[in-house]
């Protein structure tokens, strides 16, 4: 009872300072944005993956600012099971009302060469924009035997020891696997692939020396890396790493691994353009509040804006990205 | 090392009014959700994380880890007075907790695991203080194999001292290893048992099977006596343990509090090897195995004294590796990263004040679960004397409740009725329950670990004994196991079974 209350007032609190920026930016409105269509009830945000992690920690960050420009709570739904799949179908079938907004990462347009009865893809919703992205790190022990090597070192090796140098990845055809095929196919290099159920059952596995590297997230990594006890080799960004500017993009190094992981809010295809366009108006707005961009710096998620229009572009090459390496390494259906 | 200095420094951020403040709502809160059935900690966390922003990174990181503890606190209500585990550490304790109830020591059940769950999250507070450097050296020693090797010695452990007949305790884990494997499999991707329904791509959630089988079940089988339950779970004993009872009750409460430290440290399934494997051990050394399963305070004590130092030491990855262990410690991570905290190696040196803090809070926490929970146990045993039309409907409403929040799937309900059955049958047919349940939680760790210990080997199957942990855990289960066909001591089992039988 007293908590309740106690988070009530928080709430309303922080909320009421949210709110009074807005009510700023309201005032100064041209008649023709005031005509934008917003919500005028609470939101729905379905995130693909249970409380904490990466996803929902993305939602929530964004969600808490994107209030203000919305107007209206935004609910977070964690929407976890079948790894996803559940949750795109509900994105792709809820009611076009403006009220049930989507957050998807590129897994939308890869699930369909892995997993059987995926029916959603490229085309099955309107994307309203990009909101963050991710790197896979190519991550080996400090004191291990590939500590001292840098990443040319280190595929040279692999490609001489074929099959004997395992690497963690987590679950199966997931972007980390993906980004394991794609260091073998540029370099040649031959790894014994080991699966594993996530990020930090593979670091632990690192560190006590059963799988000798891995592809993992800045976030799964950094404190180990920080402490001195992993060491990240290479990345497949296209800029610098944020905190680890030394480290190269493994095209620097003349490796073609660049499949890019990113992560974007979406509505169902059928969503008339009025609601669209304004949706569109306020994922821009929180991207461009700098208060979105600390949160993510604070919880080690990638700052990344592209608009609806450059996100369409992005989705398009992923999925021409992902059809040809799914039929280079022979990817099956699952049944 | 300045051990004193430390705690020193902890005690003196713990005990600000705020904190405390916060410790209180922390654990009241995990309290609540512990005793309803499948509203478990993640879900309270995630919803209270938005309210944390404004707090002070310690006032939020007690808060939260209060929930924790205190939900697992919170579980063995549940699992004590209505045979509903809402935590799979919880599973064990309805076997005698829930038996002493039936027997009137309703009250001295609650109080028993209060104390020990006091007396062991003391001991677990002064483990992570004096050692969670150590331990965490220890977490990452354990490689594919020698988890294995762990899976192993539960599941062999679970036969031995499971008191039917060897070949019911047999089929019924094999049978949880079986619905075990529904999911997808991690090495090929293929989707094994699933029929094609997206919810169950990732497998049967524990909490679904676990209210199915024992709380549904329950339900049905009570129901069947009529209202005769409620008249027999009248209290007849008080609160306290007398002397005798509490010197019966201490050793478990140690056993359990050093074993439940030691496997706390090892991210998944430990705080669930804990409990289990202290009930295991004080049915082994006990001098009437008979009267576990009966209502024996021992098996109540040791368990859930052990789950709780398990729960205080499972921080210990994630403040010292920045590995989460589980769900939960996901949910702290998430937490500490949005106050701008990385939890790893250099939280104890960069932010010694957040380190001890916590630790010093997770002791109070405790102390305020005592205080706050022995005068309650009056009125969770007052649930008793509902009656039963009425409780049931409100058993039932709360494990539907739980059971679809998990992931805000119906056919998850589909499931837990599917359970529900199983478990009348299973009932019926005299069969117990808590190995099929260990076969379930244990039996897809055991297949990874397999799996990934073979293929890291080359499938040279050696390397379970070449490995010095690995080949110590295997030694331990080819003793049980000889114990357990030393033809006198089969004996001795079946002269028990048989005084079951009559």
């Amino acid at each position: 009872m007293k908590n309740h209350s106690h988070q009530s007032v928080v709430r309303s609190a922080i909320r009421a300072a949210a709110l009074l920026p807005f009510g700023l930016a309201l005032a100064a409105a041209s008649p023709a944005l005031a005509q934008d269509w917003k919500p005028t009830r609470p939101v729905n945000l379905i995130v693909p993956s249970n409380p904490g992690g990466g996803h929902d920690n993305n939602a929530r960050i964004l969600a808490s600012t994107m209030e203000k420009y919305a107007g209206q709570p935004i609910n977070i739904v964690n929407q976890a099971a079948g790894g996803g799949v559940v949750a795109y179908n509900q994105m792709m079938k809820a009611k076009p009302d403006g009220y049930t907004v989507g957050q998807i990462s590129v897994s939308v347009v890869s699930d369909q060469f892995r997993i059987s009865g995926v029916t959603y893809n490229k085309d099955s919703y309107t994307y309203l924009g990009q909101i963050s992205s991710d790197q896979n790190l190519l991550v080996v022990k400090a004191d291990g035997p590939f500590g001292k090597m840098n990443v040319k070192e280190f595929v040279a090796y692999a490609k001489d020891n074929p099959g004997k140098v395992p690497f963690g990845v987590s679950g199966n055809w997931t972007n980390h696997d993906y980004t394991r095929f794609q260091i073998e196919d540029a370099s040649g290099a031959k790894f014994l692939r080991v699966p594993q159920k996530g990020g930090s059952e593979i670091v632990l596995s690192i560190l006590s020396g059963d799988v000798q590297a891995g592809a993992l997230y800045p976030s799964e990594v950094k404190s180990q890396v920080d402490a001195g006890a992993l060491k990240i080799l290479a990345h497949n960004g296209d800029r610098a790493l944020e905190g680890w500017p030394d480290v190269p993009t493994f095209t620097s190094q003349g490796l073609a691994v660049d499949l890019s992981i990113w992560r974007a809010l979406v509505l169902p295809k059928e969503t008339p353009a009025n609601i669209v366009a304004g949706w569109r108006k306020i994922l821009e707005e929180t991207m461009k509040d700098p208060a979105v961009k600390q949160a993510y710096a604070t919880a080690g998620i990638g700052y990344a804006y592209r608009n609806a229009e450059d996100m369409e572009k992005l989705v398009e090459a992923a999925d021409n990205a992902y059809r040809t390496i799914s039929a280079k390494a022979g990817v099956k259906v699952s049944n | 090392m300045d051990f004193i200095g430390n705690l020193a420094l902890g005690f003196s951020v713990a005990v600000s009014p705020t904190n405390i403040f916060y410790c209180f709502v922390g654990v009241l809160l995990g309290t609540l959700v512990g005793v309803l059935p499948g509203i478990g900690p993640i879900a309270t966390m995630a919803m209270l994380l938005p309210a944390t922003y404004a707090l002070e990174p310690i006032s939020a990181l007690i808060m939260l880890a209060g929930i924790y503890y205190g939900a697992q606190y919170g579980g063995s209500t549940s699992a004590i007075l209505l045979k509903l585990p809402g935590e799979s550490s919880a599973v064990i304790t309805t076997l005698d907790g829930y038996q002493m109830a039936q027997k009137g020591q309703a009250e001295l059940a609650l109080s028993l695991a209060a104390i020990g769950s006091f007396i062991a999250g003391t001991f677990g507070t002064l483990v992570l203080s004096a050692f969670a450097p150590l331990l965490a050296t220890v977490a990452v020693k354990f490689g594919a194999a020698e988890y294995f090797c762990l899976m192993v010695l539960g599941l062999v452990a679970a036969i031995v001292l499971s008191s039917g007949p060897l070949l019911k305790a047999l089929s019924m884990i094999i049978l949880g290893l079986l619905f075990g494997i529904i999911g997808t499999d991690i090495n090929s991707g293929l989707e094994r048992y699933t029929f094609g329904i997206p919810e169950v791509s990732s497998g049967i959630s524990f909490a679904v099977v676990a209210l199915g089988l024992f709380g549904v079940s329950e339900i049905l089988a009570n129901l069947e006596t009529g209202e005769k339950r409620a008249v027999v779970s009248k209290t007849i004993e008080g609160l306290w343990p007398t002397r005798a009872q509490m010197r019966q009750a201490l050793p478990p409460i140690l056993r359990g509090s050093v074993l439940g430290s030691l496997l706390g440290v090892l991210p998944g399934g430990g705080v669930t090897m804990a409990s289990f494997g202290s009930y295991s051990i004080e049915k082994k050394i006990a001098k009437d195995p008979s009267r576990f399963g009966k209502g024996a305070l021992e098996g109540v004590a040791g368990p859930e004294s052990a789950n709780n130092s398990a729960a205080q030491t499972s921080f210990i990855p994630l403040l010292t590796l920045g590995v989460p262990s589980n769900g939960v410690m996901a949910m702290m991570m998430s937490a500490m990263m949005l106050h701008n905290i990385r939890p790893g190696p250099q939280v104890i040196t960069s932010t010694p004040e957040l380190f001890w803090g916590l630790v010093a809070s997770m002791w109070l926490g405790n102390l305020i679960l005592v205080v706050l929970n022995l005068p309650l146990i009056g009125i969770w045993v007052k649930l008793l004397q509902v009656p039963y039309r009425l409780l049931y409907l409100v058993i039932l409403l709360f494990c539907c409740i739980g059971i679809y929040s998990i992931q805000n799937a119906a056919t998850d309900i589909y499931f837990g009725i599917l359970f529900a059955i199983l478990g009348y049958v299973f009932v019926k047919l005299r069969c117990e329950l808590v190995p099929f349940l260990l076969g379930f939680i244990l039996g897809p760790m055991l297949e990874d670990n397999l799996r990934r210990a073979m293929l890291l080997s080359g499938g040279d199957a050696t390397v379970f004994v070449t490995r010095p942990i690995s080949a110590s855990l295997l030694a331990v289960v080819a003793l049980l196991l000889i114990v357990a066909l030393l033809p006198k001591i089969r004996r001795k089992r079946e002269e028990v079974f048989q005084d079951q039988e009559a």
